[in-house]
């Protein structure tokens, strides 16, 4: 066996701390390794080429590369590997960068860590056997989770390219919080003007098929084949049949906080969520209905001149195959109640931005009147609260939400519109307005008389009537109280509670505030770590429209990219079972999480004839290389291929 | 120190909304573009003899405390070097801002006898300023 090291100085990332040089030299005793060099740059064309030519020339038969990790750059070797028509699983990285030249300083014991990766790398590779791929047809079906502005830019731009869609939404309507907004910045477009068509589109577009009111249920399979099972809820009313008339919303004698409302206004228990509402017909909230809580009412089908209204509805599964998934969930925005310093909850002129905003809504609980909640009067001061909940590691949470500095902003315009006699003060810790366009619009806010103040706020005081709020100001570097009729707290955005159980499914992972993980968070910002699960919009991190959209039709496309190859190569480093030590315990089973193994029966000779009996057998379609049924082995009788005993003790042995 | 905004302080009071109008239509400077980044003061040779720097000053007249610029000695120590004017990020003038406000000190001498410091005779900025009035 020939083996070839090749040392990455990656330029002084490594070089820096590491003696790569005497490392190359050194390394050229270790067993079966008949070459060894130095590359200033290996993942380069000059690098890769340096591979190569040392392959062809001294009839190399397995790579070795002190590198950087092989999350960054193993493909790109593997892919010298193939050019050279070795088998690419010929190739072991040594991870020389992130384990040991970034976290050890210069020295001799810093070149000596670095050489026993070296080694043991080698150790392994002698062991290795090649692999291979087999390629898969691809389902070109998309399923994209979460009906906001996202989920249906994403659709809309699969189904243009020509692919179905199902667009499954857990509320009756598409439209997400984009819907709940008046007007968007930095240009005060009205959020329904822009929103709406593109929700009619979706739902009349013929490749997008819309589930509203479904959640999803069950995921297995893996890029390329998921099946899914999609809970369909029983509307309790049957759409092909109901008219959309709104008879029944009207005449129905429940009255339920209505969420889209922020709560500050009633909804009825069968009803559609907002005027714009697509489809725009109603659904029976069963929760809160008075025939499904307490067996009398029916108001609704008497007045039903349709008769749409059917109580005997079921919950429907559909099960469906496809080919890629976009999560697209959204978010939430805190409600900091029982947060004595703001007094929300305690006093009802307190209120978040986003009840604001419904204020502001022509459709909204106050028919886009601006009016403190107490006395259904037009406020002459108005203060507003940035950073609540946000930059705050002790109640809230240390990150920024991203787009409270704009739409405050945006808040003060309106107001100036609405009411220009009003005053507005924004209480501020940092004013953050990196995107196009919004530093000027944050000047416009300024220019209309928006009084901005730096200090966050200690306390809304409150005698029950009045209100005031009491800051420090730094620019005149004293105390500060304002008496205020209004006050809006720029509350954070928070990752919604549903989403880590959703996003478990899908094998995605959260990060430590909730939010969705991406692959990478420069480089592979719309994947998951699950090929073929990507991300958009804000169930990834607070985010604003713009961005959103942007994010949606990058997951779009990487989808649509998947469909047009047509074919994923499935992994090579799967399980394999050893039949003749397996004793059929099938302990590996349960621990499998994609239920990959399954019972086989083998016929075996032994003395005297040919016996039937039962060992584990692996479904390499379906598994992912997480390795736990090795682990659970008793026999040792399961390897991960890539990964086997004897290459993981070889690599031990030499530590 | 504690100051407090209120109904009096209000920009929309009809007194406060007048002077703010006068001093813009003098400084033809638009206050509100100030975000306080605070290099006036930063840089101002003057400012070690100032009871209210020159950002102070424009931040206060934005939120309506106008009795306690006119009664800050700063708008006198002010030279008018114009070094503030020549690094404003946001292209004001804090020096012309400061003219304005002792020409509406001056203009209201008599009725207020305490905000004119110099007994006798005007200060010497003042009569620069006059000249300096629409010189932008």
């Amino acid at each position: 066996m020939r083996i070839g090291v090749f040392i990455c100085w990656c330029g002084s990332n490594i070089a820096g701390t590491v003696d790569v040089e005497s490392l190359s030299e050194k390394a050229k005793f270790l067993p079966d390794v008949y070459y060894s060099e130095d590359v200033k740059y290996m993942c380069s064309e000059i690098g890769q080429e340096s591979i190569k030519k040392a392959i062809k020339e001294q009839k190399l038969e397995r790579v070795v590369i002190g590198s950087c990790s092989p999350r960054m750059h193993e493909e790109t070797f593997q892919e010298v590997l193939k050019d050279s028509g070795l088998n690419p699983y010929y190739v072991e990285i040594a991870n020389l960068r992130e384990q040991c030249s970034w976290v050890h300083d210069e020295g001799e014991e810093t070149t000596q860590k670095a050489f026993e990766l070296v080694e043991k790398a080698v150790a392994k590779i002698r062991f290795a056997k090649p692999l291979t791929t087999e390629t898969l047809p691809v389902t070109k079906r998309a399923l994209v989770v979460g009906g906001g502005i996202a989920g249906i830019q994403s659709a809309l731009d699969i189904a243009e390219a020509g692919y179905e869609v199902d667009l499954v939404e857990n509320t009756p309507s598409l439209g997400g919080r984009m819907a709940q907004l008046d007007k968007t910045f930095p240009t005060l477009d009205c959020s329904a003007c822009i929103l709406t068509p593109k929700m009619v589109e979706a739902s009349s577009h013929p490749n997008i098929r819309l589930l509203t009111y479904a959640e999803i249920e069950d995921v297995s399979g893996f890029v390329g084949n998921f099946d899914i099972k999609i809970r369909q809820k029983a509307k309790s009313i049957d759409h092909d049949k109901c008219t959309g008339c709104g008879d029944c919303t009207e005449k129905c004698p429940a009255k339920i906080d209505n969420e889209f409302e922020e709560d500050k206004e009633i909804r009825k228990a069968v009803y559609t969520p907002f005027p714009q509402a697509v489809p725009n017909k109603p659904v029976i909230d069963r929760d809160n209905c008075r025939y499904f809580q307490k067996g009398k009412c029916k108001v609704c089908q008497k007045v039903c001149p349709a008769e749409a209204v059917d109580y005997e509805q079921e919950d429907e599964i559909i099960e469906e195959r496809y080919g890629g998934v976009i999560l697209a969930t959204g978010f939430d925005q805190l409600k900091p109640e029982g947060w004595e310093e703001f007094g929300y909850g305690a006093h009802p002129d307190v209120i978040t931005s986003l009840e604001l905003e419904r204020m502001f809504n022509s459709s909204g609980p106050t028919g886009g009147k601006v009016v403190c909640p107490s006395t259904g009067r037009e406020p002459k001061r108005v203060v507003f609260i940035q950073c609540v909940g946000s930059r705050d590691k002790n109640k809230g949470n240390a990150y920024c939400s991203k787009v409270c500095c704009l739409y405050t902003a945006k808040h003060t315009l309106l107001l100036k519109e609405k009411l220009p006699d009003t005053e507005s003060f924004v209480f501020y810790i940092d004013i953050r307005t990196a995107g196009k366009s919004y530093e000027e619009f944050y000047e416009r806010a300024r220019s209309t008389g928006a009084k901005y103040l730096k200090g966050h706020v200690s306390k809304v005081e409150t005698d029950g009537k009045e209100l005031l709020v009491r800051s420090y100001d730094n620019s005149i570097g004293e105390q500060i109280e304002v008496e205020a009729d209004l006050v809006v707290l720029a509350s954070a955005i928070k990752a919604k509670g549903t989403t880590e159980g959703l996003a478990q499914m899908f094998g995605a992972t959260g990060d430590k505030d909730g939010f969705l993980s991406e692959a990478h968070p420069k480089l592979k910002p719309v994947e998951t770590q699950t090929a073929g699960v990507f991300l958009a919009g804000a169930c990834q991190g607070p985010n604003d429209i713009p961005d959103t959209v942007g994010q949606a039709g990058a997951a779009a496309s990487k989808i649509i990219g998947l469909f047009n190859r047509g074919e994923v190569e499935s992994l090579p480093t799967t399980a394999e079972v050893d039949a003749s030590i397996c004793s059929g315990c099938l302990k590996c089973e349960p621990v499998c999480p994609v239920g990959a193994i399954s019972s086989e029966q083998i016929e075996e000779k032994v003395p005297g004839g040919v016996v039937t009996r039962q060992v584990a057998g692996v479904n390499n379609a379906l598994c992912r290389g997480c390795g736990a049924c090795t682990a659970a082995c008793r026999n040792g009788a399961m390897n991960l291929k890539g990964y086997t005993h004897r290459e993981l003790l070889a690599e031990v042995d030499n530590l | 120190m504690r100051f407090s905004l209120n109904s009096e302080t209000s920009g929309t009071k009809k007194e406060n909304a007048a002077i703010l109008d006068e001093l813009e239509m003098i400084t033809e400077e638009k206050f509100s573009n100030c975000f306080q980044c605070a290099k006036c003061s930063a840089g101002c040779p003057a400012s070690e003899y100032m009871d209210l720097y020159p950002h102070q000053v424009i931040l206060m007249a934005k939120l309506g405390l106008f009795e306690r610029i006119f009664e800050s000695k700063s708008i006198w120590i002010c030279t008018c070097c114009f070094a503030c004017g020549s690094r404003c990020p946001q292209d004001l003038d804090p020096a012309r801002i400061m003219e304005g406000f002792r020409l509406i000190a001056l203009r209201k001498t008599e009725s207020r006898p305490e905000v004119y410091p110099f007994k006798g005779e005007i200060p010497r900025q003042a009569y620069v300023a006059h000249y300096r009035k629409n010189f932008k």
